[in-house]
């Protein structure tokens, strides 16, 4: 019986943890319409999505700024600033797009000119969005503190801006 | 090659130069590398670094990669050693990823595959849960402990 209340225990602690945590937040794209014939890409919208978890359970947040198209490689990255509840994300041509998910609004495009983006991270140390992005060839660390642009400095060569890790 | 942060401003990466799998800690205020390491796992097959986090109860790096080729595509999970290079845990996952975040006090990972499924993954399990269905195309998550 012991061994029986221990494990309750465990069990309701870990559910009180996981709720209490935080949230999950994402980009996701639904078709406007369920009619299959009216299947297209202009068919498409992607909104910043609450997600309730594990109630499998959703919650529309904002439209983003794209409302139709596709999000581009590597529109998987995401990070969101934990001082002022930005959602950073990458959208076509690798422009940064931020959601506010407190007043769930679309606030900002921003575009590095990167040729490509691999990482977006919130330093919050320095209340700044960090963008790992290759410009002209060379890997580089973009700061964006408020959302707005300030530093790139570059890499050493050593770092090659490679993607995929295949052979040369 | 993908990267993260810490509260040092140390950015850390999963990068390539030549043949090798690197990991790397470059500090931003001192505009160096402070290590530089090879990978001590030897991949068998072209992968493709999808992003990594760093566990701040370990300071290991949790690094995802998909395969290049492969049906149905496959996702790589690794917790690496930015000390050392170190590969200490690497499994194959048979989903094909759209989206991850990461929970740093739970320690789990969040996973969206093109199914519109979610799944977490433990760091210190490495159990794959079962799929949450929502039925939607996710294409970026992202995780707040505040918000």
């Amino acid at each position: 019986m012991a061994t029986r209340r221990q494990t309750a225990c465990a069990v309701l602690l870990l559910f009180c943890v996981a709720t209490a945590s935080g949230t999950l937040y994402g980009v996701v794209s639904a078709p406007v319409s369920s009619d299959p014939s009216k299947a297209s890409v202009s068919n498409v919208q992607l909104f910043t999505a609450k997600f309730d978890l594990p109630g499998k359970r959703y919650a529309n947040i904002a439209q983003n700024f794209i409302k139709m198209g596709q999000l581009q490689v590597p529109s998987m990255l995401g990070a969101i600033d934990d001082i002022q509840g930005n959602y950073f994300f990458v959208g076509d041509d690798n422009v940064i797009l931020s959601t506010n998910v407190i007043i769930e609004a679309n606030q900002a495009v921003y575009d590095l000119y990167a040729d490509k983006i691999f990482s977006t991270s919130f330093d919050s140390a320095n209340k700044s969005l960090v963008v790992l992005l290759q410009e002209d060839g060379v890997a580089a660390l973009a700061a964006m503190p408020q959302g707005s642009f300030i530093g790139l400095w570059a890499l050493p060569p050593i770092i090659t801006a490679s993607n995929p890790w295949s052979a040369p | 090659m993908v990267g993260t942060i810490d509260d040092k401003r140390n950015y850390y990466l999963l990068a390539k130069a030549g043949a090798k799998h690197l990991v790397l800690t470059y500090s931003i205020i001192n505009s160096q590398i402070v290590h530089m390491f090879p990978l001590s796992a030897a991949f068998t097959e072209d992968l493709i670094p999808l992003t990594c986090y760093l566990d701040p109860q370990t300071g290991g790096l949790v690094g995802l990669a998909a395969s290049a080729s492969g049906t149905p595509t496959t996702t790589f999970y690794m917790e690496i050693n930015p000390s050392s290079g170190a590969v200490y845990t690497l499994k194959k996952l048979s989903i094909s990823l759209t989206a991850s975040a990461f929970d740093p006090v739970e320690r789990r990972v969040y996973l969206a595959d093109t199914a519109g499924n979610l799944y977490t993954i433990s760091l210190d399990s490495h159990i794959l849960s079962p799929p949450m269905p929502f039925g939607l195309n996710i294409v970026s998550l992202a995780w707040s402990n505040t918000f």
